[in-house]
């Protein structure tokens, strides 16, 4: 625990390691030595042409979003965690998922099919539901000059079962179209080609990186906000950043994934875990954890019942929830409880 | 060395007036004991005098300098705060915290320089907090908690120290402690320091001046007893509202009730806490002290 650096490239180097072998493993199996030599183009002459295209236009775009998107959601985990002094906070606490639903659901239901810097008209609507329900939640909980942390988590929680409440009715009077609005509230990375990867990954680094640069900051609001306050810190200018840059973060997750729970969740805890709580490390730490977390969890939702699928999110809950639940029984685990 | 004064300050929660008009002055070196009953708005004043609280009217300066017109970073570098809670349960290490003191200097994006790294150490040497450096903060008892905010407080090298209710739930020899630690932050870097108080003991003992707030206002404030175990007895009486004090003397407590009157003096045996105790709804209605007595 008191050597972060370490810990953060040995996981880094684990990463490196499981996107190759998710390269290779799959409802074609191609082997490991070829996926190799292909990035590094040393052989990829052995491989044939739809080898080739099923690595290239298939594989490692999905990869690299699983990557990505599970990035993204454990950093943005760590943010919210810090914000709210509350490890049971996840990137959807302030109604991202629910917003994102609501968009969905409303795209589905009317048919809606434009394209935007490489999203369907599906993913676009998730990423304006998301943030348009990320801004309400902000706006309700500042309302009358009141705004705290709590307001706006209190608020998070009551808008978003509004907003939940409002999708199940919609999928109730729509229930012809039930199957494809479920099937993308349960996740999949499933069809995200190198457009998706060019415009999740912008979104992503910029809102990790404003999450990391916010680590000091985050390292004071632990303490209470008269504390940070007394430090110096504008704590309305620091949640507005908080929730932008997580904002962003979660954002361009679900745009390109769906709903993924638990990753977000999880992923501060166990990166707690390694290296504490000092957000400088903990923030990269928990996005490389996440990125790790989903990879497996791709890697098995698509394998398992090849060549069907499972939804991601299926995955990620079911084997997640009691590996979370063995970290936290370990005397590592139960102090990472704390944000 | 700097001077804080608070002029005409004023402070209402929605429909409450809390602190109404309140003047004070403090030189650099001096400690001030706030006293008063639960409520009074002690620890409304000090959020009111370091603007985490921003006031309905009245000014307060730093050295004749009005700090509504610093930026929050410069004022961190004047006024360091200690709130009456912070959240224990974070896994932070008393090193992480005590850095945090360099926030208002090195910002909150850069990386601390050689400078702060060596005042983090002073303030952790002078704190008596070497051995602990590594330590969770949540395996800190009480008292090694508080000398770590105190450290926090000197790291930020603010001129002026705001410290609401330093020894709650510290046992006496915590409070000893945390309160000779307070002195000798005053004393040896001329800090002007405020801080709440329910011991009057300890009131006397460590302020250079008390002040009584009650009626939304400072209804006392004065030079401590000049010999505190000497001059106050325990007089107490249900009939008489006015008991002759010793002449130099300087603070009368009165505790009343809305029906009756009672009057009960301040003693080493009758600790604020113990006068709170007597009944909820009592309050303090009167005291007179001479105003114009030389400082200690």
């Amino acid at each position: 625990m008191n050597r972060p650096l370490p810990v953060l490239v040995l996981l880094s180097v684990l990463l490196f390691v499981l996107a190759l072998i998710s390269l290779a493993i799959g409802a074609v199996s191609i082997p490991l030595s070829s996926t190799v030599g292909l990035l590094f183009g040393t052989n990829g002459a052995a491989l044939s042409e739809t080898e080739t295209a099923i690595l290239t236009q298939l594989r490692l775009p999905r990869i690299l979003t699983a990557c990505l998107v599970g990035g993204s959601l454990g950093a943005a985990g760590v943010g919210f965690q810090g914000l709210f002094r509350n490890p049971l906070a996840d990137p959807y606490v302030i109604g991202a998922s629910s917003g994102a639903g609501l968009g969905v659901t409303l795209a589905v239901i009317v048919g809606f099919h434009g394209t935007l810097l490489g999203f369907s008209g599906i993913s676009l609507a998730a990423l304006i539901g998301s943030v348009l329900a990320v801004i309400a939640v902000y706006g309700i909980g500042s309302l009358g000059g009141q705004g705290s942390t709590l307001s706006l988590l209190l608020a998070g929680v009551a808008l978003s079962s509004m907003i939940n409440a409002v999708v199940s009715l919609l999928m109730f009077m729509n229930d012809e179209k039930i199957v494809v609005i479920f099937g993308w509230l349960m996740g999949s990375l499933a069809g995200n080609d190198w457009q998706v990867v060019q415009a999740t990954t912008a979104s992503s680094v910029v809102g990790c990186g404003l999450l990391w640069s916010m680590s000091r900051p985050l390292d004071a609001n632990l303490l209470g906000e008269a504390a940070a306050q007394s430090l110096g810190l504008h704590t309305v200018k620091f949640r507005i950043l908080i929730v932008t840059a997580a904002g962003i973060a979660t954002a361009a997750a679900v745009s390109a994934a769906g709903i993924i729970g638990f990753v977000g969740l999880i992923a501060p805890h166990i990166a707690r875990a390694f290296v504490g709580p000092r957000h400088a490390w903990l923030t990269p730490t928990s996005a490389v954890v996440g990125a790790v977390v989903l990879l497996v969890a791709d890697g098995i939702a698509r394998t398992v019942v090849a060549p069907a699928e499972l939804p991601v999110g299926i995955v990620t809950a079911l084997l997640g929830c009691p590996f979370f639940l063995f970290l936290l029984k370990s005397r590592h685990g139960a102090a990472s409880l704390r944000t | 060395m700097k001077s804080l004064e608070a002029r005409e300050l004023t402070f209402s929660y929605t429909h409450q007036r809390i602190l109404d008009r309140i003047s004070l002055e403090l030189q650099p070196g001096e400690v001030m004991v706030l006293l008063g009953a639960n409520g009074a708005g002690k620890t409304t004043l000090l959020q009111a005098l370091c603007r985490q609280l921003q006031p309905d009217a009245g000014t307060v300066l730093i050295d004749k300098q009005d700090i509504s017109n610093l930026a929050r970073s410069e004022l961190a570098r004047e006024i360091a705060f200690m709130p009456q809670h912070e959240n224990r349960h974070s896994q932070l290490r008393v090193i992480d915290v005590v850095s945090l003191g360099r926030a208002p200097y090195c910002g909150w994006w850069l990386p601390m320089t050689g400078k702060d790294l060596e005042v983090v150490e002073q303030a952790l040497n002078s704190s008596g907090l070497c051995d602990l450096r590594t330590r969770r903060i949540t395996e800190l008892s009480g008292g090694e908690w508080r000398r770590m905010i105190l450290a926090r407080a000197l790291a930020q090298q603010a001129h002026i120290l705001l410290l609401d209710e330093p020894t709650a739930g510290l046992d006496l020899k915590y409070q000893i402690e945390v309160l000779t630690l307070v002195q000798r932050m005053a004393i040896e870097s001329q800090r002007v320091v405020v801080l709440t108080l329910h011991d009057l003991h300890h009131a006397s003992l460590f302020g250079d001046r008390l002040a009584l707030l009650s009626d939304h206002g400072l209804s006392a404030i004065g030079p401590r007893p000049l010999n505190p175990s000497r001059r106050i007895q325990a007089t107490r009486s249900l009939r008489r509202c006015s008991i002759s004090p010793w002449r130099d003397f300087p603070v009368r407590w009165y505790i009343a009730s809305s029906t009756r009157a009672m009057a009960c003096w301040g003693t080493e045996r009758m600790s604020w806490n113990g006068m709170e105790r007597l009944r909820r709804g009592w309050m303090i209605f009167s005291i007179s002290c001479p105003r114009d007595l030389p400082r200690r």
